[in-house]
């Protein structure tokens, strides 16, 4: 089936008050390259948000703020309406967005002669009516600016889109027409054979199995689903947290070392301290004045005394020498007087303190020891405020870096993983083929689950005599089965080669491949690109999923180039062209050069230039190269 | 159908089957037409017709 858009239809939204393009030529057939042109504030965006809401159906959910956003802001229209006509193969569906300013709403109505007239709400054609959802419209109806987020999806559309694109959905159907086809057979046999209550019991027994089977089927999905939403949820806080770390490390080097200078005054303090109490013990260092008072006092202490009891005995034996310590000989007359005078020198046993008082008072002697010392510790003093200061002013900084912030990732990171552990030991017990393990039923294990449902349904089919159509539907089954499980492997495989072999004609200066696609795409030892690289992949492997793909989509896209070098634009404007039956593109005047003009030797190409100012009813659209290429020439400054 | 992968894939899954050509013929062609939402439930009542089953058939 080919889809193409004939034409868009903007009655009243914002700038547009009314603007209507044909993306058909004279002769009814759709140009394969439509370039619209318009100004920064035009409605580029804007179109693409209402193609997208109309088409995924969620402009019906947008709040009434954003449906009121797109009133003009000349003018009292209270209504705006947007339309679309497409075509499917030749089915032609017009699809409507009424917008209703007053009320804040937004309905969406289509018109087709093939479901006999209008309808009240979107309608597809049967084999991709499932396939307009939010994620895939998004595929189609591009968002040059929004491609990282395209390749970065938490779900598994990317196998949707391959399952709906290639029509392996068809198989599903095949399968579940040869259900019924069994089941019929069964029914008609059953009545012919008058079997009993027994036959709707199995029934109803195999009914509950397979519901089982969906139910862990889907479990199964959802298990791996949040299994992949945590992993890169886990990568996103790994992220945060190893740059956390990087300020945290320069942070905390600054913290230690703040901690060293403050022990290192800390200890000096100690030390000076200890000097000064060891000093303290002479008092005479605290100050000169004191020092003279010292002095002055042990002067004025009485003669010295020696203490009576180890004393006397020495003027005794020095009466019996013949030669006195001064040297003089000591004659009777010496004799006597020594030891006449003796008492006159010997005091009480404390004398020996009293003397040791006098003798430090009267040898104080001031100096400056214990001034430098106190001035030493007001200069520590000074230098430990300023550390605890800057060790106070590192901890806030920390804390705004996000030291604590760092610890709190780190436990969400601890949890997740937990997460992820029970999630994978939920899905390995659901997947379990043991026959052995008593904890594994029908109810809990999809092995379980399936061997009963297969036992019920040859039990159906024995009582109801329809063994043989039982064979043959498990025959079709076990052959689509196959088909299906083959195709995606050779899809996924194929899909993967040829947007290999597209990026390395786009991407020259770097080696960016994709490794697999398992629910969505994974690049070759690399964890991310760069903005033009994602776009490059972006549409690369865009381009080869809708090339071959059973189903044929328009391509429409909003900024097409991006931050895209030349060198890329021109290949991508190559490539394009190749890959989608027919490409719509938005573009800025600034998104001509080496992109947009790569097309103006194209047959089957138009180019329109819109131009809507705010103040002005009209909306003028000018169609054909030379228009196009001189406005971007004189406006490609202002974007 | 489009895509020359998937038909590879039905050409070869049916021919390995151990049915007979007509089976295959006809098999081929039902899926194909289903791919262009060209068949119906009638068309595969008689793809199944076509299965012939013996005692020994393997599943």
């Amino acid at each position: 089936m080919k889809m193409v858009v004939t034409e868009m239809e903007f009655k009243n939204i914002r700038k547009l008050s009314l603007l209507k393009i044909s993306f058909s030529n004279s002769n009814g057939n759709v140009y394969k390259n439509s370039f619209i042109m318009m100004g920064n504030g035009t409605g580029k965006t804007t179109a693409l948000t209402l193609i997208r809401g109309l088409f995924d159906g969620t402009a019906e959910t947008w709040n009434s703020d954003k449906i009121r956003s797109f009133k003009p802001q000349e003018g009292e229209a209270d209504k705006g309406e947007f339309s679309i006509v497409t075509k499917f193969d030749e089915r032609i569906y017009k699809y409507f967005l009424k917008l209703d300013y007053s009320n804040g709403t937004a309905k969406i109505s289509c018109t087709t002669a093939v479901h006999g007239g209008h309808e009240t709400s979107r309608r597809f054609p049967d084999s991709v009516k499932d396939l307009f959802t939010k994620e895939f419209v998004r595929r189609f109806v591009f968002d040059g600016e929004q491609a990282p987020k395209a390749l970065d999806n938490e779900s598994n559309e990317a196998e949707e889109a391959i399952k709906y694109l290639y029509r392996l959905d068809a198989v599903d159907e095949i399968i579940k027409m040869n259900e019924r086809i069994l089941r019929q057979i069964q029914d008609s046999e059953d009545g012919a054979a008058g079997t009993d209550q027994s036959v709707s019991n199995l029934r109803s027994r195999k009914s509950k199995v397979d519901k089982n089977i969906t139910r862990l089927e889907e479990r199964i999905q959802e298990i791996n689903s949040l299994i992949d939403a945590e992993t890169i949820e886990m990568g996103r806080i790994e992220a945060q947290v190893k740059e956390i770390d990087k300020k945290f490390e320069v942070l905390n080097n600054e913290k230690t070392a703040v901690i060293e200078t403050r022990a290192s005054i800390r200890g000096e303090m100690n030390e000076c301290i200890s000097k000064i109490v060891s000093n303290i013990k002479s008092p005479y260092l605290v100050n000169n004045v004191l020092c003279e008072r010292m002095k002055t006092l042990g002067e004025n202490m009485t003669r010295l005394k020696l203490p009576k009891t180890i004393s006397k005995d020495f003027f005794k034996e020095l009466a019996e020498e013949t030669t006195c310590i001064c040297g003089r000989d000591i004659r009777n007359e010496e004799k006597v007087a020594i030891l006449e005078n003796a008492e006159r020198y010997l005091g009480s046993d404390q004398q020996s303190v009293l003397n040791n008082i006098k003798s430090n008072l009267i040898g104080c002697e001031y100096n400056d020891t214990m001034y430098t010392l106190f001035e030493s510790l007001d200069d520590l003093d000074v230098k430990a405020k300023k550390a605890e200061d800057n060790y106070a002013d590192i901890e806030d900084k920390l804390t705004k870096a996000g030291g604590e912030e760092a610890e709190r990732l780190r436990n969400d990171l601890k949890a997740i993983n937990e997460h992820i552990g029970e999630l994978k030991g939920e899905k390995k017990s659901i997947e379990s083929k043991d026959d052995t393990d008593p904890n594994l039923n029908e109810d809990n294990n999809l092995h379980h689950a399936k061997k009963e449902s297969g036992r019920l349904e040859n039990e159906i089919a024995k009582a109801t005599r329809t063994n043989e159509a039982l064979k043959k539907k498990k025959i079709i089954e076990y052959l689509l089965n196959k088909i299906r499980i083959e195709s995606t492997v050779r899809l996924k495989t194929d899909i993967i080669a040829k947007t290999n072999a597209k990026l390395r004609n786009v991407i020259k200066d770097d080696v960016i491949e994709i490794e697999t696609i398992d629910r969505f795409i994974h690049l070759k030892g690399k964890t991310g690109a760069s903005e033009g690289q994602t776009l490059s992949i972006a549409y690369c492997f865009l381009g080869t999923m809708f090339e071959e793909a059973e189903l044929e989509f328009p391509f429409i896209i909003d900024s097409p180039c991006g931050k895209m070098d030349f060198a890329k634009r021109r290949a991508v404007a190559e490539i394009l062209p190749k890959m989608f039956n027919q490409m719509i593109s938005f573009v800025m005047s600034a998104e001509v050069e080496q992109f947009a003009d790569q097309f103006y030797t194209l047959d089957n190409t138009q180019f329109i230039t819109v131009i809507a100012e705010a103040n002005q009813e009209e909306v003028k659209v000018h169609t054909g190269i030379d228009y196009f290429d001189t406005y971007q020439r004189t406006h490609k400054e202002d974007e | 159908m489009r895509n020359s992968t998937i038909e590879e894939v039905i050409n070869n899954v049916i021919d390995e089957s151990e049915q007979s050509p007509e089976f295959k013929a006809a098999f081929k062609q039902y899926i194909k037409n289903k791919f262009d939402d060209n068949a119906d439930e009638n068309d595969l009542k008689t793809v199944l017709s076509l299965i012939s089953i013996q005692e020994e058939t393997q599943i």
